[in-house]
């Protein structure tokens, strides 16, 4: 079998298009805070909130009870779920008898679990003989018609057959594929945790997996039908085809149904779709791999599997499947309750027995009396539901007076109100919230001030910032503003003594620039104990030498976790000190001009020619002649054609010297065409004074600082500290790609210190006067600690205030920490400032603390304007703050630039606490305790599983009850209605989420004070913040 | 008249197909109590018929009881429902005491045997009705993470599983024990069919409280069983432990 192009240009596109709502998974190192359901955003929340459901089995909302929770703790006011219940009612027809708002009311925040199960098919008339406990309608006489269709909804359609064969037979297939598909991806990709790797992974996922799968031994039992299917093409995209023919799934269903498979095993499809996409992911290109590779092996080994167990006689394609429902409606019935785990405990026994039996007559009389003895239960369980709530609004007599009509009314609407509750609850929670926002935001703006600030400081838009300048601004003459952590500077950054580069911005940007840094203190070399421990790690981390290593060292290990586990304070402290401190660096911030980088390359291959000469003609250092080394290295680069020094210094024959050169060119890369790229990679190196110049003057404009420099303008960035702990980095800065701010920081800072750039942007009419220094500092969010770094860097007129700097960045991690702790730990009690830094520390350095601080938890606030809107107010930590005067913001480019960028990342940070706190088990990663780390790039549950994909519990969850609360962003922007709406308008992705409502946004118009929310398609127009937040006046503005 | 012992024996210590009749009484009883009830009177006559027969166990019986108490230990293991698992348990254990009489002919042991494991299978039983009792059935898969929803309860089943496939100081291991030990003194080979037997047990028994003490809870919470018949297993468990230790002196 051979494809054509078109065929396989069609399965590629196919699988492209199936892809789309699996979502992003990038590797831990550097975790990116994403939408779970990112590819549905097209969708409007509830309808994507719904298909998440179908596609990944997660809920999209808290359960009842939890809402009511928060009802009951006023976070959700009455008023606001009552106009909620009010809007449903008015498009529900009346009831005579009955009313219908104070009946929801009483089922949302009365009744602890939902009146309906999914499944419930009871008739009005059984419900009313039931609660007039009058005997039932007979529902033995089964509807095969019916029954048929309701079967195929389930049973059918785009569902994988070996899933369908799951639900009818228990074959257990699903359970199995799963396995065997994740240990092909572990082996394939695996990032170094494994000490042998799958041999041929450069020919890629599929080509590797296919060498493999002949030779297994678990494969061979079943190897028949993989050679066989194996055999039949060389593509996978043929493979692919073969499975689906064979199968005889139609065409026109195989994108849904390939859709279904991936979403199966998301966080590996996610992982693998992300990884082909990205370009620059070294391990990408160096063993590729994508989702048609990943569906081949998936189909290949899901076809052998059915095969195996058709040898019992069960249905093998799709058609064969439906012609079952069709003629066996009844069994296939059973079978799905039983096998589905839908049916009734007190007759499984019954169930199991008969259908083993396979007798026809036995198995038609089991399912009628089983679908009775159903529909007893469910019209029983109704009724008795029904009769609960109606004691709560006093009407228990009218209830059972009812017409036929009027509880076949009530019972639609209800099931329909439980189907959308969730959407209820929490318009409801977020308009209280909003409520709570705009009755402490400060519209009038701030009196001007009279001379400038002790110190600014610029932190990032995070919300652990928020307590910290508030705290800050409490504790002195401070002014602090908000920008996104990166500082507006997208980089490429190379750390000392790291061979790969990281890319330090949100993960919607490429950066062009390549910023290196390069020690300034002499080379020495590595402490013994240093040296020791890798040498340990090498151990631990071979195929055989563990057997002898716990024998032999072992009991050293047993040292470093007494250590840990007693006093993780002290013992930590100690093994930095003994540790290899990081020496003081600088970075390559400028770009180079080109004779600089064409003497850097001489001088590198100048020195790789010494090494070479001295290695492989193993002449010592100091018998190796400049002379020489210039000639060999124009000898190499073909200026010249012979190497007349090389055979009398070295003693060596024409042909040896000829080989030597060669070898030069070849394995040591001393060539035209490597200096050619070597320049190439150099002309990245650093900004220009033009790019510098332009990102410090955006930087400073976007918040509206451009005035009034104070003595220290610290540029704060942040990252977390925590001990065994994989999800590091999703606590680190999430501008910053998952990475620590404080580089950006520091190239912030260096910038902006420049002269040169200083002087440009004097042009500009940003006078930055020549006192004002930049310092770069790490807020360690963990501990609340604010190091300044580059202090060596600062003028001499800058020491003597250090100290009260310093001071006053202490006072107020203090008081930050004092603030959090008792969120971290219950029994703490009331600690004082001291006392609760002292705890904090010890949680960063304790190895079994799971929760070392909540991370981005809570979020809920996106606030967009002058410090002034919220100042006055205590946001918990729970909004994302940006500075933004819109007065500098004449033609709107900045208000645009952060709604593109900081506004989306902060949605995507939003939506994936949610959907983490809303269902942990599907949309989030669980428990950290069971977790495993797979490949050095994610996290497994157990010893095997999918890649856990979101938050862990730890994170969201306190003691199994939400910590976060689930809200969309709510966002508010301090800038004229008009300059907003243009903003939004000129924003596509903005305009979706708004328009979708994956984001609530409200405009605090400066100019007007007036307020604008966006609620359902619509602005409304808010007359004062302490009013209601939803008010009447309407402006149907379409966007 | 002896043939008419040998079938009667043959019931009560149940051999290859007459354990049906003690398997289909004891899964349409459904009081907890009369179950217990069966699981220790039952073998009793058997007991007593094979103690009083003048000629030992020829080695057909013995072949006979060791591959009646293979299947339904092996059918222990497909089964879901723990009412149908103790039945089958029963019955497994109980035909090896045709193997006993064999191996050692002591009527004393071969009574010591059958209460060691009659006794924790009683006390199985009514943890099974607690369990039938919140979720209507005791049917592994459609009744799941009890573990989690009743922990106290969840402890309880697990070891009386235990205690009944003859684990360490229950006394149902120093009977099997005590049974293997004489087995490879006089009929080595069923000694292997003896600890085959007993492997069938335990991965029966694992596999049953895996699918029942995890996965996912049921919507409805149940109550989890009080502390003081909590407490009240706990008791009764250490006297199973000092059985288990006073047969180990009298059988080893």
């Amino acid at each position: 079998m051979s494809l054509s192009l078109g065929m396989k240009a069609q399965i590629r596109s196919m699988i492209f298009v199936a892809g789309e709502p699996i979502p992003y998974f990038w590797p831990m190192r550097a975790f990116i805070h994403h939408n779970p359901l990112h590819g549905l955003e097209q969708l409007p929340f509830e309808t994507a909130v719904a298909e998440g459901r179908r596609l990944f089995h997660g809920a999209g909302f808290l359960p009842r009870h939890l809402y009511q929770g928060y009802y009951a703790e006023n976070k959700i006011s009455r008023q606001a779920l009552a106009e909620g219940v009010a809007n449903f009612v008015q498009q529900r027809p009346a009831l005579e008898g009955v009313n219908l708002q104070s009946w929801l009311m009483s089922l949302l925040t009365k009744l602890k679990t939902p009146v309906f199960s999914s499944d419930c098919t009871v008739s009005a008339h059984n419900i009313r003989a039931a609660l007039r406990g009058e005997p039932l309608e007979d529902a033995r006489d089964v509807d095969a018609s019916e029954l048929v269709q309701q079967l195929e909804k389930i049973l059918l359609l785009d569902r994988p057959v070996y899933e369908t064969l799951d639900v009818l037979y228990g074959a257990g297939i699903g359970e199995e594929l799963d396995e065997l598909v994740i240990k092909s991806c572990l082996d394939f990709f695996d990032e170094g945790q494994s000490a042998w790797e799958m041999p041929d992974r450069e020919q890629g996922f599929f080509v590797a997996w296919r060498e493999v799968a002949r030779r297994n031994a678990r494969l061979f039992l079943r190897g028949r039908q993989i050679r066989e299917t194996l055999e039949v093409d060389k593509d996978p995209e043929g493979i692919i085809v073969h499975v689906m023919e064979s199968l005889k799934i139609p065409q026109d269903h195989w994108t849904k149904y390939f859709r279904r498979e991936l979403a199966r095993l998301h966080g590996w499809a996610g992982f693998i779709r992300w990884r082909s996409n990205a370009r620059n992911y070294h391990r990408g290109r160096q063993y590729p791999g994508d989702l048609v590779d990943f569906l081949a092996i998936r189909l290949t080994l899901a076809l052998a599997l059915i095969r195996e167990r058709g040898v019992d006689a069960l249905p093998q394609t799709a058609e064969a499947l439906e012609q079952f429902v069709h003629q066996r409606p009844m069994e296939a019935y059973l079978r799905h309750e039983f096998y589905g785990r839908h049916i009734l405990p007190a007759w499984a026994q019954r169930v199991e027995s008969v259908l083993l039996s396979g007798n026809q007559d036995k198995i038609s009389r089991l399912c009628q009396a089983y679908r009775q003895e159903k529909c007893v239960r469910d019209a029983n369980s109704l009724a008795k539901s029904l009769r609960q709530l109606s004691t709560h609004v006093d009407s228990g007599a009218a209830l059972e007076k009812l017409s036929n009509e009027a509880i076949a009314g009530l019972i639609d609407t209800v099931r329909d109100l439980e189907q959308h509750e969730g959407m209820l609850w929490l318009e409801a929670m977020e308009a209280t919230s909003m409520q709570y926002l705009l009755q402490g935001i400060r519209t009038t703006p701030a009196e001007p001030r009279g001379k400038r600030p002790f110190a600014q400081a610029m932190f990032c838009i995070d919300t652990r910032s928020e307590r910290l300048r508030r705290h800050l601004e409490s504790v002195g003459d401070y002014q602090t503003f908000g920008i996104a952590g990166f500082f507006g500077v997208p980089v490429s950054f190379m750390e000392l003594g790291k061979g790969s580069e990281i890319h330090l911005c949100p993960v919607l940007l490429t950066p062009k620039n390549l910023v290196m840094e390069m020690s300034v203190t002499d080379a020495h070399d590595a402490l013994a104990l240093t040296t020791l421990e890798k040498a340990m790690h090498e151990l631990k981390e071979s195929v055989l030498t563990p057997f002898v290593t716990v024998e032999a060292i072992g009991l050293l290990f047993g040292l470093d976790m007494v250590g840990k586990t007693l006093a993780p304070s002290t013992y930590n402290r100690w093994r930095s000190r003994v540790h290899h401190q990081k020496p003081r660096t600088h970075l390559l911030i400028d770009k180079l001009s080109r004779e600089q980088a064409d003497s850097i390359v001489r001088a590198v291959q100048r020195a790789v020619i010494a090494k070479a000469v001295e290695h492989e003609l193993e002449i010592s250092p100091e018998h190796i002649k400049d002379d020489l080394i210039r000639e060999l290295r124009e000898a190499a680069l073909g200026r010249i054609e012979t190497a007349p020094l090389l055979q009398q210094q070295l003693k060596l024959s024409e042909a040896q010297g000829a080989d030597f050169i060669k070898r030069l060119r070849d394995a040591y890369r001393i060539n035209p065409a490597d200096a050619r790229i070597q320049m190439e990679r150099l002309a990245r190196i650093g900004f220009s004074l033009d790019e510098q110049v332009v990102f410090v003057s955006q930087a400073l404009r976007a918040i509206g600082l451009t005035e009034n420099f104070s003595r220290f303008i610290l540029a704060v960035g942040h990252g977390s500290q925590s001990e065994n702990n994989p999800y590091e980095s999703a606590l680190d800065c999430g501008a910053c790609g998952g990475n620590l701010g404080l580089f950006n920081a520091r190239i912030f800072a260096n910038m902006a210190n420049k002269p040169a750039v200083r002087q440009r942007l004097r042009e500009q009419n940003i006078d930055i006067p020549d006192d004002a220094w930049f310092i770069p500092a790490l807020h360690n969010t963990t501990t609340d600690e604010v190091h300044l770094h580059d202090l060596d860097l600062l003028p001499s007129s800058h020491p003597v205030y250090i100290d009260r700097l310093q001071s006053g960045l202490i006072a107020a991690c203090r008081l930050c920490a004092q603030e959090r702790m008792p969120t971290l730990d219950h029994e703490s009690g009331a600690l004082n400032p001291a006392d609760a830094a002292k705890q904090v520390m010890r949680n960063a350095m304790d190895w079994s603390q799971v929760r070392p601080e909540w991370g981005l938890s809570r979020n809920a606030y996106f606030i967009i304007g002058r410090r002034s809107l919220t100042e006055s107010l205590s946001l918990e930590g729970r909004a994302f703050l940006h500075s933004y005067d819109y007065r500098v913001d004449r033609k709107h480019r900045l208000l645009e630039n952060i709604l593109t960028g900081p506004l989306v990342v902060g949605q995507w940070i939003n939506m994936e606490h949610y959907f983490s706190t809303v269902d942990n088990e599907h949309y989030g990663s669980g428990s950290k305790v069971y977790h495993n780390v797979a490949g050095r790039f994610g996290v497994m549950t157990g010893n095997l599983s999918d890649l856990r994909t979101g938050l862990p519990a730890q994170t969201v969850l306190s003691d199994g009850q939400p910590y976060h609360e689930p809200m969309r962003l709510m966002t508010v922007i301090e800038a004229p209605f008009e300059n907003v709406l243009s903003a939004i308008k000129r924003v596509a992705v903005v305009r979706r989420l708004l328009n979708n409502g994956w984001i609530r946004v409200m405009v605090v118009d400066p100019e007007t004070r007036h307020i604008h929310i966006h609620h359902k398609g619509q602005w409304q127009q808010h007359t004062g913040p302490a009013s209601a937040a939803l008010p009447a006046d309407q402006e149907a503005i379409a966007l | 008249m002896q043939a008419l012992n040998l079938i009667l024996a043959g019931i009560f210590l149940p051999l290859f197909p007459l354990g049906m009749i003690f398997n289909g009484l004891f899964q349409h009883t459904r009081n907890a109590w009369l179950r217990a009830a069966l699981l220790l009177l039952w073998p009793l006559p058997g007991v007593w018929i094979l103690s009083t027969m003048p000629a030992g166990i020829s080695n057909g019986f013995l072949i006979w009881a060791l591959f009646s108490a293979m299947l339904y230990g092996f059918r222990a293991v497909v089964v879901r429902d723990f009412g149908v698992w103790i039945g089958f348990l029963a019955t497994s254990s109980w035909s090896l005491g045709w193997v006993t009489m064999g191996v050692t002919a002591k009527p004393h042991d071969l009574l010591l045997q059958v209460l060691a494991f009659s006794l924790p299978l009683a006390l199985l039983a009514m943890l099974v009705a607690e369990l039938e009792r919140r979720y209507e059935s005791a049917y592994a898969g459609v009744v799941s993470g009890v573990a989690q929803a009743q922990p106290r309860l969840a402890v309880a089943l697990v070891v009386a599983v235990l205690a009944v496939i003859g684990s360490p100081l229950f006394p149902a291991f120093f009977s099997m024990l005590s049974t293997v030990a004489n087995a490879v003194n006089r009929v080595p080979t069923a000694a292997v069919g003896l600890i085959t037997v007993w492997l069938l047990w335990s991965w029966s028994g694992a596999r049953l409280l895996q699918e029942m003490l995890v996965g996912p809870v049921a919507g409805v919470r149940h109550r989890d069983i009080s502390r003081t018949i909590a407490g009240l297993y706990v008791l009764l468990f250490i006297l199973l432990v000092i059985t288990g230790l006073y047969t180990a002196e009298v059988m080893l």
